[in-house]
Order: structure tokens, then sequence, then C-alpha cells
């Protein structure tokens, strides 16, 4: 190999290289500058105002617990599997909206996007009472880099400090974590995950317990 | 030159295309891996895994410095684990997102492998809470076989607290890991105790499962995104026993020989004086955040950080648990350590009686030669250092005059006089509360 061949073969390696860089590493996003966010909270705000909603939720919108669907799947588990020696009674407890005593939200995850087609993650952790919001930036590799947010917005925040954060009009996926009592002789506790009815997951304890995700269930 | 030269820069531009892992994983993790799990953490982890500056070895401790709170310290242990032992590290996305958090991300591939695996801690420190712990875990069955070191204890959401066991001794008794919410001001130890947490609290509220409280194991990757109840090992064993039986039942079946009285007080004293010496340093922390940073009132968040109700909680608790055990031990007369005896009075004079009543005719205890645990504190009012034993804490403690509020000085947070003008706004409840 002479010189010539060497040099040549070098620029198409470093040619190719930089190609390779420029496709894999160029494109990728740089990690949030928490330091910049921190002081300037509202100018990373993911521009909700000008955000498209996304086109499924426009002609679905969120189910707010999916009541149906949640009663459906318990019906279906108690039919097939729960041996209970008052079933008539259980199913009827459950199935009347009217005998849950109780609910709580514990949990909220909110996904959407912005008009830059930016992700954006809201979680809305309630604790004995405390609410805390924590945001996140989805990054080049789908997974969450946290935002920091001034402790006076993410402490308790109300409807208004939400809408600062959540872009309600661009969420495309939401799921909540409530917690369901009802009276039935001792105290029977239904818990359960909602996520536009993808995932449904039960607990309920009588002694007993009934889990279900989505149309499969076990009785333990 | 030729093919060989070709190879050479093929090698030298082979860092231009490849991602970094946080670490190269060569194990996945399955259920046998809970062996060299416990058999790591029974050696190496300790409450000063985060503040030795050094490791037994001289070389220098990559993970110095870091401030955990308690869900932080239970995945801690899982994480770091993984990583000094090459297994494969996965949870769920706390955030709802489908793809797992692992040890495959490739976020930092451009920083040297020590900064790599301190980014990714500090990543799930942002994401996970004890929220998150019940996706990441399930609940065991109540068999000595299977109960061991590396499993993690949760409460339910009312008290949102969580422990590592650190290791189970032949008594059926564990050593905890764990620590407290944290700010910057916090120490860099974690806490420790060596008793189970009292059942009540732990299964507080809700002791079904859905309260997802008990001893959870971390799930097998293969079954990392199924549901707790689909993992095989899942048992409802917990929640099938009064709370207030779960701590005993736990000692008796793990018991493999029989503690002695003495050592059974001695054990309890060594955790209350634990609890008395973490209070009176988060006191200080709170104290020290308040004066450097000149604020009057703390905002929510800072209360939040800087309160401590569910440690006052657990320090009646521990009182109450001690108490128990010295009036067993009195009542079977199997103990005759004279010294013991007298210390124990100093702080129970009336064993037999409910604690309430015990402290309410019990007067106010000076340090003397029979006093447990004596720490200080610092009156704003008086300027000076005072100093406390356990038995006037404990008289203290039960009289509801200590204080869990972080804006109030530390004489008020001590109880050495109950605060007269309280204009700093409070948030969640303060009041304590306990079960006898």
């Amino acid at each position: 190999m002479n010189k010539k061949i060497v040099i040549r073969l070098t620029f198409i390696l470093f040619a190719f290289a930089a190609l390779l860089f420029l496709i894999f590493i160029g494109k990728k996003e740089k990690t949030t500058n928490l330091a910049t966010l921190d002081t300037k909270p509202s100018e990373r705000l993911p521009e909700k105002a000008i955000a498209k909603p996304v086109e499924s939720l426009t002609k679905k919108p969120l189910p707010k617990g999916n009541t149906d669907m949640r009663l459906k799947v318990v019906e279906d588990c108690l039919q097939k599997k729960w041996e209970f020696s008052n079933l008539t009674q259980l199913k009827d407890q459950i199935l009347l909206s009217e005998s849950i005593t109780e609910e709580s939200i514990e949990l909220e995850n909110i996904h959407f996007t912005n008009i830059n087609k930016e992700n954006y993650r809201a979680q809305i952790i309630s604790t004995d009472g405390r609410k805390e919001l924590r945001l996140f930036k989805v990054l080049a590799d789908g997974l969450p880099e946290v935002v920091e947010l001034p402790s006076a917005d993410r402490i308790n925040p109300d409807s208004t400090t939400l809408a600062k954060y959540i872009d309600w009009g661009a969420v495309h996926w939401h799921q909540i974590q409530r917690k369901l009592k009802t009276a039935l002789g001792n105290t029977l506790m239904i818990e359960t995950i909602d996520s536009q009815v993808e995932k449904l997951d039960y607990h309920l304890a009588t002694g007993t317990s009934l889990h279900c995700l989505t149309t499969e269930c076990q009785c333990k | 030159m030729g093919f060989k030269s070709l190879l050479i820069y093929i090698f030298l531009l082979t860092p231009f295309f490849s991602y970094s892992a946080v670490w190269k994983s060569e194990k996945t993790w399955t259920e046998e891996t809970q062996k060299d799990f416990s058999a790591w953490m029974v050696k190496e982890w300790r409450k000063d895994f985060f503040s030795r500056k050094k490791l037994s070895d001289g070389s220098p401790n990559i993970f110095y410095g870091l401030r955990l709170d308690c869900a932080d310290t239970v995945y801690s242990s899982k994480i770091i684990f993984s990583y000094y032992n090459k297994y494969h590290f996965a949870i769920n996305d706390p955030t709802g997102g489908k793809k797992l958090i692992t040890n495959e991300m490739n976020r930092w591939d451009k920083l040297p492998e020590e900064q790599r695996i301190t980014a990714f801690l500090k990543l799930i420190y942002n994401l996970v809470s004890t929220k998150s712990l019940p996706n990441d875990t399930y609940p065991v069955a109540l068999n000595p076989k299977i109960i061991s070191p590396g499993m993690v204890i949760l409460t339910t959401k009312k008290n949102h607290h969580s422990w590592t066991i650190k290791n189970i001794f032949d008594t059926g008794i564990p050593h905890l890991i764990f620590n407290s919410t944290v700010g910057a001001y916090s120490s860099l130890n974690l806490q420790e105790r060596k008793s189970w947490p009292n059942g009540d609290w732990v299964f507080e509220d809700d002791a079904t499962p859905a309260g997802s409280a008990g001893i959870r194991n971390w799930k097998p990757q293969a079954f990392i995104s199924d549901p707790e109840w689909k993992v095989p090992g899942y048992s409802e064993d917990q929640y099938k026993m009064k709370p207030s039986a779960w701590r005993k039942n736990l000692e008796s079946m793990l018991k493999i020989k029989e503690e002695s009285t003495s050592n059974r007080l001695k054990r309890l004293v060594e955790n209350v004086c634990n609890d008395i010496k973490q209070r009176s340093e988060a006191v200080k922390e709170a104290s020290q955040f308040i004066a450097d940073n000149k604020v009057s009132c703390l905002n929510e968040a800072d209360f939040d950080t800087y309160s401590t109700p569910s440690r006052d909680k657990r320090l009646a608790d521990e009182f109450i648990s001690l108490k128990e055990a010295y009036r067993e031990a009195l009542t079977n007369k199997d103990f005759s350590d004279e010294a013991l005896i007298a210390q124990l009075h100093k702080i129970f004079p009336q064993p037999q009686d409910k604690i309430s009543v015990e402290t309410k005719a019990m007067p106010a205890q000076p340090v003397a030669g029979n006093s447990l645990c004596v720490i200080k504190y610092h009156s704003s009012k008086s300027g000076l250092d005072t100093s406390i034993d356990m038995a006037e804490l404990k008289r203290r403690l039960f009289s509801k005059t200590l204080s869990s509020n972080p804006n109030d000085p530390e004489e008020v947070r001590f109880g050495e006089q109950k605060v007269t003008k309280d204009t700093c706004p409070s948030w969640g409840s303060l009041e304590l509360n306990w079960n006898e």
C-alpha cells in the first residue's frame, strides 16, 4: 500500500465516521439544563397555548375512572372465579356506584406533547392530603429527565399552577391511580389503576383478594 | 501496513461509534440472585455507605456525598449491588412510560464510568418514591426460607416510609438501614435500627394487599413489567394477620435461638437512643437551615423536609416496645442486671401502668448517674446548651410537649417550653398519637 492509498483510506474512514457521528450522535437531544430551568421556569414551558391536541383524544375524551369498563371487569371476574358465599350481594355492592363511600386519587401520570413535538410528563403525587407536582421532559432515549420546579409551584399546586405546566389540551395519556372504598360487612377495599382501559388492576380484600389485569383475573 | 493498518484505524475510530451503558451487565437478575444480594447486604451495606470518603481497601468511595431519602436508600441498595456485581438492573418507569429504566441507558456515555453510575443514581432519586416501590417489588410469604437480607419493608401510603433489611440475626431480629426526608443540611449518614417496625404503623389505614405494606422482594427481571400477583412467590400471608401481631409473628418465625432478656433490653435501649440522636441531628439541621437562610417561616417544601412528626411517632413506638419488654422481664423475673434495672426504672417508674398514666405522675428527670443516652440542645432564649436524658425526653414526648414543628426554636422542639406565639403556617398533622 503506498502513501497515497493510506491517505485516501484515512480520509474515507474519517468521512464515514463523521457521517455516522452526525446520524447517531448529532441528533441526540441535550440533557435538560436544570440550572437554567431552575431560575427561569416559565421559559421552559412546553408552549401549551399553541399546542395541537392529539387527534385520538379529541375524538375520544379521557375516561374519568372509566366506571363502566371497570365494573364490567369486576363483574366478569366475580362470575368466573370468585367463590364468595354471598356472591350476589357482593356483586351488587360493587356494581352500585352509590356503594362507593370514598374515592381518593393517589397518583396521576399525565403525558403530553407540545407543538415542537417535545414530550413531557407530569406526575401528581397525593400523600396524606399533600399534593406534589413533578415535571419531566422525555429525552431522545424515550426516558424522562426531571425539570426542576420552584418549590412554591411544586407543593400543593392549584389548578392555575397545574395549567402553567400541563398542556391539558395536548394530553395523550392519563393514568389515574385511585382508591375506592365500599362497605360490605367488613370494609371492602378496591384499588384501581386506570389508564384508558388498557390496564386495570384490582385489589379486593375481604380475606381473599381479586386481581385483574385487563380481563385476565386471578382470585387469591 | 495493509490490512493491519486498516484494523488499527477501525480500532481508533471505535469510540466514535459506540454507546456506553451505565455499566456493562453480565448477569440477569433472577430468584437465585437473592442469595448473592443477601450476602452483599450483610457485608457491605452500612449506615456510613455514603458518608465515608474511603472504602476499607483505601480506595475512594465514589458514592460519597449522595443524599438519599427513604425510597432512594432502598433503590440504591439494589442499584449499587448490581453495579459492583455486574448484574442487569431494571425498574419500571415511575412516570408511566413503557420503557424500563435500566443500566443500559446511554445518556451519559461521554462520562467516565464512575460518573455515569452517580448520574444514573441521581436520575433514579428524581424519579422514585415510596409510591413507585409497589411496582418494582412484591409481598413475600412469611417463611424463614424466603425472608432474607436485601428485601424491603414498606408502609402504607399514609405513612410513606421504607427500610432495607441489612441482616436478620439468629434471634429473628433484623438490622434495618434506612433514611428519612433529607435536605441540603442533612447528615450523610443513613439511619439504622435493630427491630421490626411496629405493624400498626406499617399497615396503618390499609392492612390489605391494596395497601402494599409489609416485607417485599424485588421482582425478578422476567416479571418486572407484570403485576405483582403474577410474580412467583407472591403471597398475601402478611395481610392475614392482625397488624399488631405482625412484628411478634415475624420474630418468632425467624428466630433460631432465643435472645436473652438482658440483650433484648439493651438492644431496645440502643434503638431508642439511636432515634433520639437522629432526632437531635434533624432538629439542629432545621435550626442551621433557618439561621443560614435567614427565614422566619419555612415554606411548605422546607417545612416537610425539616418537620419530624413521623420520626417522633417512631420514637414513641420504640419507647413503647422498650417498656413492654421491660414489663415482661419484670413479670418473668428473668434478668438480674441491677444497673440496667436502675436505668430503666428512671425511664419507666410505673412499668405496669399505661405510658400516659405513668408519664402524668412522673416528675422532671434531671441528668443523673443512672441516666441513659444524654444529649444536648441549644436554647436560643438562654444562649446555653442544656443536657437531657432518655427519661426526661420520654416524659416530654408522652406529655406531648416535644414539638415536631421545624419553625420552633430548639428549646421548644425539645419541650423545654411550649411555644407561646405561632405565627408561621403549618402543614400536615403534627399531633403525636400512639398505640399501646
